[in-house]
C-alpha cells in the first residue's frame, strides 16, 4: 500500500516536473487507513460465526501452494464489517436468521475443505440464501483484499498508458481493478 | 492565488465572477488575462488542486469493508445526491454537497446534483467534450419549438477552438455534419470488440459512425504550453477523486492557475451570492449582495461587469431574488422566462450483449473514456423520424468480465482458483443520451415562505421529461439493440431504466447538465440574454453557464459553456474600452 503512493508521488512528480512538496505528499498519504491487523474485536459477529465463517470462506477460496487465500486476508473482518457498516436492519436480521438455521443442522468444525464444498454447493441448490451471500461475500472479500489484488490478480495502480487490443498473456491475469 | 478570507465590507473590482466551476473558472481566466481585476465568488470551501484530493491514491482496501460505497447511516445526508448511484461513493462523497444541509423542493423530482466548494463541477465532471452542430443552433428555427437561438455555428467555431486548444481534447476528427470536427490530441483506443463493433455498425448501418469519446484529458502535450501545470493521463480513471497529475481539464488544473498568473484574480471562498444589485439610474449592475457561509454577514461587491456562474438553477435563482421596482420579478426577467425552460439529457436506456471470440484479447490501461455513437436520426430526409423531434448519440464501450464472474458461475475450491487467472467473456453495453425540448412548463422558482438554512428563499423546481422524450427513448433502446446484434453481439438485452426508484433515479437533473433558465434569443420579450450572453435589458451582467441554452442537442454541454465564455468575456471586455458598459 505505501509503495503505491510512493509510486504515485514519483510520477507525479516526473510527469509534471516538479517536486511534490510535503503539503501535497501528506495530502496524498494521508487518506490511508490502517491495515487490517490480525487482532481485532468483530463489532456483530460472534467469536463462533467468526469461525464457521472463515472455515467456510477459506474451503470456497483456499488459495495454492503459490497463491493466498481467504485465510490469509482476514476474511472475518471483512465479513464484520459489510454486515456492522454496510447492512441494512433487516439484512442483519437475515444473515442472523440464516446462520441460526445453518448451524441448527450442519457443524462445519471437522468437516474436510472438500466436504465443506458439496455443502455449500447443495445449500445454494436448495436455494439457501445465507449460503449464497458467503460464497458471495468470500470472493468479494478475497478479490478486494491488498493480498487478492496484488498477488492472484494484477494489480497496477498507475497504468500510465492504454492499450485497446493487447494478448492476453501480455497481461497476464484479470485486472484487479 | 489570493485568497481573500476576510471579504472586506466593501471592495470594488473591475469583475464578478459568481461560481468557480467549468464556466466561473473560464471567465475568471479570460478577465483576468484581459487586465481586469477579478473577484471570483464561491459559495463553497477553498480547495487546493492536488493537495486536497485526499482519496486520490487509495484502493478499495482503505475503506472499511473493502468498499468505495458509503453506509446507510452516511446516506441519510444524500438523498438526492444518492440518485445517481456514483456520486456518493466515498472516493468523490467530499465533492457533493450533503442535501440535508442544502434543501430545495422537488416539486416533481428533480436530480440536483451539486458540489460546492472552489472548482465546483469542473472536478467531477464527466469530461466528454463534443461541439454542437449547424443544425443544433438552427434546430428550433426549423422545428418551431421556443425561440431561436441568436447565434449560429459560424459564432461559435473559433471559440470552440479556442478553448479546444487550451483545455486538451483527447478524440478523433470524422467530418460529421452531425458533430463538427474540432481540435484534438491524440485519440484513445478502441479495444477489439468495440472496433468489431464499430466495423459491424458502418457496414450494417450504411456508414453510420462509431467513434472513440471526446475527452478533456491531456494524450499529448498542449500547444500552448510547455509549463507544468498540467501532466498527462495516466490511465488510472479516478478522475472523479481529482487528479494529482492535472491531467484532465478543471477549474483547478487549468484556468483558475492562468487567472491566478496574471496578478489580477482574487478568489473569495464561502461567499454565496444573494442578489445582484441594480442601479436604475445607470441601467445596469452595480454589484452583488454576499452572504458569509460561515458568519451569515452579509455585504457587497462592487464591479463594472458581473459574470453569473453558478449552474443553471443557482445563477436564475439569484437573478429570481434581485428584485427591484424596475425588475418586479427578478433582474432581467421582462419575458417572464426566468427560470423556465429547464433542461437535462435524458439516459439510463440502451442495451448489453456478449461478444464471443478475442478470447486471447486484452486491454491495458483504466481508459477513462468510452466509445460514441454520434446522432443518426432525424438528420435529413432518410433518417426521419415521424413520432419524435431531435435525436441522442450513444456512449459506452467494451470489456471483459473481471473476477466477479466466478460468483455468478458458482466457482468453488481449486476451480475458483483457477478461474481468478482468466478474465471472463466480453461484452459491450452503449447507452443514450438524449436531447431534451425547451418546455416552458419545466420550471424553477422561489418559495418566499420557505427559507434555507441561509435565510435565501427555497429553490422549488417543477420539471419533467416531456413526450417527445419518452417517445425517443422507445427508439434508443431498439436501435442500441439492433446495432449490437448487427454487429455479431449475443444475447442482446436492451433496457430502459426510467421507472428505477419509483421514478426518482432517472428523473430530470440525472444527466446533471441543467440548462436553459435564462435562454438566449434575439427578443427580450421571450427570451433572457442577447446573443452575447448579456442580459438585454441590464448589459453588464452576463451569464454563460448552461442558463444560457436556446436548446439542448444531445451533446455533452460543458465545451459550450466554455466557448460562450470566452466569447462573452472578449466582448465584455471591448464593450468596457468602447465605454459601453
Amino acid at each position: 500500500m505505501k509503495m503505491n503512493r510512493r509510486e504515485v508521488l514519483k510520477t507525479a512528480g516526473l510527469v509534471l516536473g516538479y517536486t511534490i512538496t510535503a503539503g501535497s505528499a501528506a495530502a496524498i498519504l494521508g487518506g490511508c487507513s490502517a491495515d487490517p491487523t490480525p487482532n481485532w474485536t468483530p463489532e456483530t459477529l460472534k467469536d463462533d460465526q467468526v469461525k464457521t465463517l472463515e472455515k467456510i470462506a477459506n474451503a470456497i477460496v483456499p488459495g495454492t501452494d503459490q497463491l493466498p487465500g481467504a485465510k490469509d486476508v482476514n476474511i472475518a473482518k471483512f465479513m464484520d464489517e459489510r454486515l456492522s457498516i454496510y447492512a441494512t436492519e433487516e439484512e442483519k436480521t437475515a444473515f442472523q436468521e440464516g446462520y441460526s438455521s445453518f448451524v441448527e443442522n450442519h457443524k462445519v468444525t471437522g468437516m474436510s475443505d472438500q466436504e465443506i464444498l458439496d455443502l455449500v454447493k447443495s445449500e445454494i441448490e436448495n436455494g439457501s440464501d445465507f449460503m449464497k451471500a458467503v460464497h458471495e461475500q468470500s470472493i468479494i472479500g478475497f478479490c478486494t483484499s491488498e493480498r487478492g489484488m496484488k498477488e492472484v490478480l494484477v494489480f497496477k495502480p498507475i497504468p500510465s498508458e492504454q492499450k485497446g487490443c493487447v494478448p492476453l498473456e501480455e497481461v497476464g491475469g484479470i485486472w484487479a481493478i | 492565488m489570493y485568497f481573500n478570507s476576510k471579504g472586506d465590507a466593501e471592495v470594488t473590482y473591475d469583475a464578478i465572477v459568481v461560481g468557480s466551476g467549468i464556466s466561473g473558472g473560464w471567465a475568471a481566466k479570460e478577465l483576468a488575462e484581459k487586465g481586469l481585476k477579478t473577484v471570483v465568488l464561491e459559495r463553497g470551501r477553498k480547495v487546493e488542486h492536488v493537495k486536497d484530493y485526499t482519496t486520490a491514491a487509495m484502493e478499495v482496501y482503505d475503506w472499511p469493508g473493502n468498499t468505495e460505497e458509503s453506509s446507510p447511516e452516511t446516506l441519510k445526508d444524500y438523498p438526492v445526491q444518492r440518485r445517481t448511484g456514483y456520486t456518493t461513493r466515498r472516493g468523490h462523497r467530499h465533492w457533493f454537497v450533503k442535501d440535508t444541509e442544502h434543501p430545495f423542493v422537488e416539486v416533481k423530482p428533480f436530480n440536483w446534483m451539486r458540489g460546492y466548494h472552489l472548482g465546483g463541477r469542473s472536478i467531477t465532471w464527466g469530461r466528454q467534450s463534443y461541439r454542437l452542430s449547424p443544425m443544433d443552433f438552427e434546430a428550433n428555427a426549423k422545428d418551431g419549438i421556443a425561440v431561436d437561438w441568436p447565434i449560429r455555428y459560424d459564432d461559435m467555431k473559433p471559440w470552440y477552438d479556442y478553448v479546444e486548444k487550451h483545455i486538451g481534447v483527447s478524440g478523433q476528427n470524422e467530418g460529421l455534419a452531425q458533430l463538427p470536427d474540432g481540435v484534438y490530441l491524440p485519440p484513445m483506443e478502441m479495444n477489439c470488440v468495440e472496433d468489431k463493433f464499430k466495423k459491424g455498425v458502418a457496414e450494417n448501418f450504411g456508414g453510420r459512425m462509431v467513434t472513440i469519446g471526446r475527452t478533456a484529458h491531456m494524450t499529448g502535450p498542449l500547444s500552448h504550453s510547455n509549463d507544468s501545470k498540467r501532466g498527462q493521463c495516466q490511465f488510472r480513471n479516478r478522475c472523479m477523486r481529482g487528479c494529482p497529475y492535472g491531467a484532465y481539464f478543471s477549474s483547478l488544473s487549468s484556468t483558475l492557475p492562468y487567472a491566478e498568473q496574471t496578478g489580477n484574480l482574487t478568489i473569495v471562498c464561502n461567499s454565496i451570492v444573494s442578489e445582484v444589485i441594480y442601479d436604475p439610474e445607470t441601467n445596469l449592475a452595480k454589484g452583488v449582495r454576499v452572504i458569509d457561509a460561515e458568519t451569515k454577514e452579509t455585504r457587497d461587491v462592487y464591479a463594472k461587469i458581473i459574470f453569473l456562474n453558478a449552474s443553471a438553477i443557482a445563477s436564475a435563482s439569484i437573478l429570481l431574488n434581485s428584485r427591484s421596482d424596475r425588475f418586479p420579478n427578478g433582474l432581467g426577467n421582462d419575458s417572464g422566462e426566468l427560470g423556465h425552460n429547464i433542461m437535462d439529457h435524458h439516459l439510463g436506456v440502451g442495451a448489453r450483449a456478449d461478444f464471443e471470440g478475442f478470447e486471447d484479447k486484452y486491454y491495458t490501461g483504466r481508459r477513462p473514456n468510452g466509445i460514441y455513437v454520434p446522432r443518426f436520426v432525424n438528420l435529413d430526409k432518410s433518417s426521419e423520424k415521424k413520432d419524435y423531434l431531435r435525436g441522442f448519440g450513444y456512449q459506452g464501450g467494451a470489456s471483459r468480465q473481471g473476477w466477479y464472474k466466478v460468483i455468478r458461475e458458482m466457482k468453488l475450491g481449486k476451480e475458483l482458483m483457477e478461474s481468478l487467472q482468466t478474465p471472463g467473456e466480453w461484452t459491450m453495453g452503449i447507452g443514450g443520451f438524449g436531447e431534451c425540448l425547451p418546455n416552458h412548463e419545466n420550471k424553477m422558482y422561489l418559495d418566499y415562505d420557505n427559507m434555507d438554512p441561509f435565510g435565501m428563499p427555497m429553490i422549488k423546481i417543477d420539471a419533467e421529461w416531456k413526450e417527445n422524450e419518452l417517445t425517443m427513448r422507445k427508439d434508443m433502446a431498439s436501435a442500441a439493440a439492433e446495432m449490437l446484434e448487427a454487429a455479431g453481439g449475443k444475447d442482446v438485452r436492451s433496457y430502459d431504466s426510467i421507472d428505477d426508484n419509483e421514478g426518482k433515479n432517472r428523473a430530470m437533473g440525472i444527466g446533471i447538465h441543467e440548462m436553459g433558465t435564462a435562454r438566449m434569443g434575439r427578443d427580450p420579450k421571450t427570451s433572457v440574454l442577447n446573443k452575447f450572453n448579456q442580459i438585454h435589458a441590464c448589459k453588464n451582467v452576463y451569464m454563460t453557464d448552461g442558463a444560457a441554452m436556446t436548446s439542448a442537442g444531445c451533446q455533452n454541454p460543458s465545451l459550450t459553456y466554455m466557448a460562450l465564455t470566452a466569447r462573452a468575456a472578449n466582448h465584455a471586455v471591448e464593450e468596457l474600452k468602447k465605454m459601453n458598459l
